[in-house]
């Protein structure tokens, strides 16, 4: 190191002649600079904070309580930013302004765009409908005890970023929002083995079917980009070939494949159409030995201007010249249909198939309402059949068409169910069952964890779980606030 | 608390400003810096901040030990003693677990890890200290009397917890007198909005596709992929550290205080060598002045002096082999160029040196990201085609097209632009244009303020999707 260094290390001075003008121009300048934070920080002071963002259908974040402990942990002044942040004033009008310049960053050829979003971790639900960690515990104990051991673990984990795990991107092309799939062999199998694992614990009073949901990418990508997202068919037949001979597999895959020019999936939205989830139930009606209502008998309704999540999640102003509707169709039999809460799977609440009041982003909630633990539909049927269908939100398009056919219907939400499935199954003399579910979820260990961690979990009341960690309880018309009824984005 | 920060920008930096200018009391504005840099620290650790106070104060003691005792032995075992309380603190903290953990892989013990979680700042902190004993002991400054005023130089926030090291000789006149003049102020202001810029516009927009490129999967990376992962980190730790020192040094011209430059334009130049003189300049003159040339420099056993100084200077960097291993691997290039490459590199035609600098350069930053040394060998693989790889692919094609101008921006201000214009408008313009632009200025530095500030706030935008379908 010579002697260069040191006259770099010359202390700077800033070189700025200081005449009368120049002071004045100065002082403007440091005027502005100052009244413009300081205007700001009254500002953002002073206004009334929001609780709720429309746009992000979530919750802000709260302001934190103050207390020792919190702040000496840290936690306090973490999530006065995280407030901050949320809240800060003029805030939608500043993201928009941010994405507009994330979209001026380059050229799109082709009109694509490839939207980099990093960790996606599922950003937790508003209130509590995931159930508390500390459930999660205790389904982690039941598993490992003896009364399982059908229960699979998880198999060693492969760096083939073989998780489908929402993380990278998502891909716009012409208008239209994709996820691009990444789903590995081993997680099929692992996937396969949990629903084996069903088949094994219920024997042969129970009729097993599994029906996986392809994404759009399959289908409409053209050529050029399709190497983008991993080629889905063969996951798929990966799956089924997993699946013990027993269970019925449901070529959902083919009948969409034939229909690619009709509606199948949102353009700004990562679930598909009821029309997509009819041709699914047409494939169903074939292994489940059934003919399918032809769509003339239904009624069909319409909702209009939909933004979907993957607009939500990109804010990609191509999308929003490419508006969805969602249509649905209302069955042309009567039903009785109860949704059960979380933290309630014991009270019965009356309810319908859809909710007509959904709009704007939330227009998907039609169906079903939203997800919700566990819905008992009850019909006039008396065929015998009773039938459980365990879901991710694409099944909530689909599970209505199943109700014609059936005497009741379950409709178990995969994430969000406290109680545990093989017993319900046997108390409810229910003697068939259909895991629906997308590709993505059927590649993803949160998921499989759940469909696996559900089979003898047992529901501990909240007011019997170890307070320390258990969030703070959320009432029942908080997890309304997050379904649909009360409509509070309204 | 960091300055990329929206409660920063616009609560606590105008509280501070404000404050600091209604009085031009000497000893009220250094207590103002101090409460707002003690209150800084807390905001991020509200534990560690009794560990910086007790440094600060037992130092502070050593400071009037060492000089009371001048010319005598006691100066030397106070120094001594001095250092020892500092860089033990700094080892405990920053190293025990790293030491430790590598004790019980190398003798199979199982000494159970102290688990602290590295207290920031306490690298740069540590430095500043440790220079301001050394040179009260060499008698080249005197002692600090003040405690607050001791505390104001360890503790001021502008470059508290990401630098430049201050040495304290270079502002201990500043403590007492400082002036502040419009123009330096608003100079100050300027530095500050382009420091934040290039914090919050480039490298972390640079970060994110650091983290998709290089933290992600690295099985479906393709060459073009890891050199683009890469590429994005070195211009991601460029813009980030050296935004933050333009904030500090902007900030320091606020409150009356001209820290030395800590960067220049280090991507510029031609050897490893001289990339060391414009990067991090104040942690590689601290290295020369309290390591390199007590050890002998240039005159004794050169080669050793070298390897110790880049060996910690790898270590100063973090507790991982991966940091030692960098720095080693500059402490070898810099030895072979002083060996005889760097009289080829002066032959060559420049744009061959610059490339080999910038190639070395990038190499460096993949030892420096991945603290996992089998995660490094299979990106170096992937890098160089050795993991059979395709060479390009589709994605980044199009995150390419996406991004143009952005890159174009991020590659052209690593070169020194802007001050060539300064200098070209300075000697061109007349009087009257000169002060037109400084009027664009002001309204740059609103513009600036504003994107990044847009940019913060959507760092918050986390819509809650279905994703668990």
């Amino acid at each position: 190191m010579g002697d260069k260094i040191d006259k770099l290390q010359e202390r700077i001075f800033p070189s700025e002649h200081e005449g009368e003008t120049e002071k004045i121009c100065a002082m403007v300048g440091i005027v502005l600079f100052v009244a413009a934070l300081t205007a700001m920080g009254v500002l953002s002071l002073l206004l009334p904070k929001p609780l709720i963002s429309e746009i992000e259908r979530r919750e802000l974040a709260k302001k934190p309580d103050f207390s020792a402990t919190t702040v000496l942990s840290g936690e306090y002044t973490t999530e006065l930013d995280a407030f901050y942040s949320d809240t800060f004033p003029f805030r939608e009008q500043l993201v928009a302004f941010g994405n507009f310049l994330a979209e001026s960053r380059g050229v799109t050829l082709d009109d694509v765009r490839i939207h980099d979003i990093g960790d996606q971790t599922p950003v937790t639900p508003p209130s509590s409908t995931v159930p508390p960690a500390s459930q999660a515990g205790e389904q982690e104990d039941n598993s490992s005890s003896d009364q399982t051991q059908s229960s699979v673990s998880a198999p060693p984990v492969t760096d083939d970023g073989a998780t489908g795990e929402f993380k990278s991107s998502v891909f716009i092309y012409k208008g239209r929002a994709y996820q691009m799939f990444g789903g590995g062999y081993d997680m099929g199998r692992w996937y396969a083995d949990t629903v084996n694992a069903y088949a094994n614990a219920l024997g042969n009073k129970v009729q097993i079917y599994d029906m996986i949901i392809p994404s759009p990418a399959e289908f409409y990508l053209p050529e050029k980009y399709r190497n983008l997202s991993v080629e889905e068919k063969s996951r798929i037949d990966n799956i089924y070939e997993n699946l013990k001979p027993s269970i019925k597999k449901v070529d959902a895959y083919s009948k969409l494949a034939q229909h690619t020019d009709e509606y199948l999936y949102f353009n700004t939205d990562h679930h598909w159409t009821a029309l997509g989830a009819y041709y699914a139930y047409t494939a169903f009606a074939e292994q489940a030995g059934f003919d399918p209502l032809p769509l003339s008998d239904f009624e069909l309704r319409r909702k209009d201007n939909f933004l979907g999540s993957l607009y939500n999640l990109t804010q990609d102003s191509s999308l929003k010249d490419h508006m969805d509707y969602v249509d649905y169709y209302l069955l042309p039999v009567e039903y009785k249909a109860y949704r059960f809460m979380p933290n309630a799977p014991y009270t019965p609440i009356e309810t319908s198939l859809h909710a007509e009041y959904a709009t704007g982003t939330n227009s998907y909630s039609v169906f079903l309402h939203g997800d919700y633990p566990l819905i008992r539909v009850d019909t006039r049927n008396h065929n015998g059949r009773k039938i459980l269908i365990v879901k991710d939100s694409f099944g909530n398009a689909f599970s209505p068409f199943l109700v014609p056919h059936y005497e009741q219907v379950y409709i178990v939400d995969q994430r969000y169910f406290q109680l545990g499935l093989i017993n319900f199954i046997q108390q409810n003399d229910i003697n068939e069952l259909v895991f629906a579910g997308n590709i993505f979820a059927a590649h993803t260990p949160y998921h499989i964890e759940k469909i696996n961690g559900m089979m003898y979990q047992e529901f501990i009341p909240p007011s019997q779980r170890p307070s320390s960690s258990t969030p703070p309880e959320s009432s029942e018309s908080e997890d309304d606030r997050f379904n649909e009824d009360d409509g509070w984005w309204d | 608390m960091v300055f990329a920060n929206l409660i920063f920008l616009y609560l606590f930096l105008p509280l501070n400003i404000l404050l600091y200018f209604i009085s031009k009391n000497k000893a009220y504005r250094n207590i103002v810096l101090v409460a707002f840099s003690l209150f800084f620290y807390a905001w991020g650790e509200p534990v560690w901040i009794f560990l910086l106070i007790f440094t600060t104060l037992a130092e502070y003691l050593f400071g009037l030990w060492i000089e009371h005792g001048r010319g005598t032995v006691w100066a030397k075992v106070s120094m001594v003693l001095s250092l020892v309380l500092c860089f033990g603190l700094l080892g405990v903290f920053k190293y025990g677990d790293f030491i430790i953990e590598n004790i019980n892989q190398l003798l199979g013990t199982s000494i159970a890890s102290m688990g602290f979680t590295l207290p920031i700042g306490i690298s740069f902190y540590t430095f500043q200290i440790a220079s301001y004993l050394v040179d009260v002991y060499r008698g080249e400054v005197a002692a600090q009397r003040s405690f607050v005023k001791f505390l104001l130089f360890v503790s001021l926030y502008p470059q508290l917890v990401a630098g430049p090291i201050v040495r304290y000789s270079h502002i201990a006149d500043e403590i007492d007198n400082r002036k502040i003049s419009p123009g330096e102020m608003q100079c100050g202001i300027s530095r500050f909005c382009i420091g934040l810029a290039k914090k919050v516009i480039i490298a972390n927009v640079a970060g994110d596709f650091v983290q998709r490129y290089m933290g992600g999967d690295l099985a479906k990376l393709s060459v073009a992929g890891a050199w683009f992962g890469v590429i994005m980190f070195t211009i991601q730790i460029y813009f980030d550290f050296s935004g933050y020192s333009d904030m500090a040094i902007g900030m320091g011209w606020m409150f009356g205080f001209h820290y030395y430059e800590n960067f220049n334009y280090p991507y510029i130049a031609k050897s490893a060598t001289e990339f060391w003189r414009r990067w991090h300049i104040s942690l590689g003159s601290f290295f020369r002045d309290y390591v390199y040339i007590p050890m002998g420099g240039n005159r004794k056993h050169q080669y050793f002096n070298l390897f110790v100084v880049w060996f910690l200077t790898g270590l100063w960097h973090g507790a991982s082999w991966n940091f030692i291993l960098w720095g080693i691997y500059f402490g070898v290039l810099i030895s072979i160029e002083r060996l005889f490459l760097s009289k080829v590199l002066k032959k060559i035609p420049a744009v061959f040196s610059h490339l080999y600098l910038m190639l070395m350069v990038v190499i460096g930053w993949a030892l420096f990201y991945f603290t996992d040394l089998g995660k490094l060998g299979t990106y170096l693989s992937i890098m160089f085609g050795g993991a059979g790889r395709s060479l390009w692919d589709l994605q980044l094609e199009i995150t390419l097209a996406n991004n143009v101008f952005w890159i174009i921006l991020a590659v052209v201000f690593c070169l020194p632009i802007v001050p060539k214009f300064k200098n070209w408008m300075q000697t061109k313009l007349s009087q009257g244009k000169q002060l037109s632009l400084f009027y664009v200025q002001i309204g740059l530095n609103l513009v600036l303020l504003v994107v990044s500030t847009a940019m913060l706030v959507g760092q918050s935008y986390n819509p809650f999707l279905y994703f668990r379908f």
